[in-house]
């Protein structure tokens, strides 16, 4: 067995390290950030860093960086594959959205991040992992 | 049925089918599902199937995958014998390939098998994309397998439905005649 896994804190010990606190690291909407990925076929690959301001239920309109990537799908040889994996929403032709809380590091990963289909969506829901983290401690 | 015959069929002549990355179906490992873009752990939500792939306990697997757009991370293989509660690591590949102008990436590696048996378990392919170390995300494609005690447990490959034409100089009149024709 690797000892290096036996010597890796669980993500409660980080939590208690840091005094994990829901108002302190979950409710300060600067914690935050979010990632957008574009697969389109009619796009150039890019990676631009936006900041995206949006009204969320119950913290009124609020800015959380955003970085978006954007990938082509044009060269995928459609003779090749299943049509359906190119229509709207499917592999070839969607958007992932993911937010997380930046503050709250586990082995250095995020420990509390969601994937939705708009950013309001996975915003709120990465504030609503990092509420229930509590229950970790 | 699906067997170790497939490692012999030539890369060169291999199908691409597209995705983001996922096992390569005409590979020894063929995919539960095709559908690539798979992100709900562990099998992206594909349950298991009855399509077996044979392997033989301890042995060495070599693994096809490909990466159809390209995403810097790595490749992790895992297996679980328990329906998919716990998974034991066969190996973890780095995503050498990233020049986007040589997509499809085409990907093989050998794993050495647990020295277990299992009616039905499952091979886990995670493709983890680092374009954000802290964030990473993952695409799911798993196999469903059978592992045996020993080659001897094997099942028997499939007949060839199509097999290669016979010449026969004295019959001018026949091509070929599959071998499960009846001849009156």
């Amino acid at each position: 067995m690797n000892p290096n896994f036996l010597c890796s804190p669980s993500p409660a010990h980080t939590l208690k390290a840091i005094n994990f606190s829901v108002p302190v690291h979950c409710e300060d909407l600067k914690n935050y950030s979010c990632e957008k990925r574009v697969f389109k076929p009619n796009i150039s690959n890019s990676t631009v860093s936006l900041n995206e301001c949006l009204n969320l239920d119950g913290h009124g309109e609020v800015c959380v960086p955003l970085r978006q990537l954007s990938f082509s799908t044009g060269h995928i040889d459609e003779s090749n594959e299943e049509s359906s994996l190119f229509l709207e929403g499917s592999a070839y032709n969607s958007v992932e959205v993911s937010c997380a809380n930046r503050l709250v590091l586990h082995n250095n990963k995020v420990l509390f991040s969601a994937e939705a289909e708009s950013i309001g969506e996975a915003l709120s829901r990465s504030i609503e992992k990092c509420r229930e983290g509590g229950s970790l401690l | 049925m699906r067997t170790l015959l497939f490692s012999l069929l030539p890369l060169l002549f291999a199908q691409f089918a597209f995705a983001h990355a996922r096992l390569k179906s005409d590979g020894n490992l063929p995919p539960r599902d095709n559908n690539p873009g798979l992100k709900t752990a562990p099998c992206g939500g594909v349950i298991a199937t009855t399509d077996l792939s044979y392997f033989v306990r301890g042995s060495q697997i070599t693994i096809q995958w490909e990466e159809t757009i390209q995403h810097p991370g790595r490749y992790e293989f895992n297996i679980s014998f328990d329906g998919e509660v716990t998974w034991q690591n066969l190996g973890t590949i780095v995503d050498t390939q990233d020049d986007p102008g040589t997509l499809p990436h085409q990907y093989e590696a050998t794993f050495t098998l647990p020295d277990q048996t299992c009616t039905q378990c499952t091979i886990q392919m995670i493709q983890v994309m680092t374009e954000d170390p802290q964030n990473p995300r993952n695409y799911y494609s798993c196999a469903d397998v059978s592992i045996v005690n020993s080659a001897a447990d094997l099942p028997a490959p499939e007949p060839d439905p199509d097999p290669p034409v016979v010449n026969d100089p004295d019959d001018q009149g026949t091509q070929s005649l599959p071998s499960t024709c009846a001849v009156e």
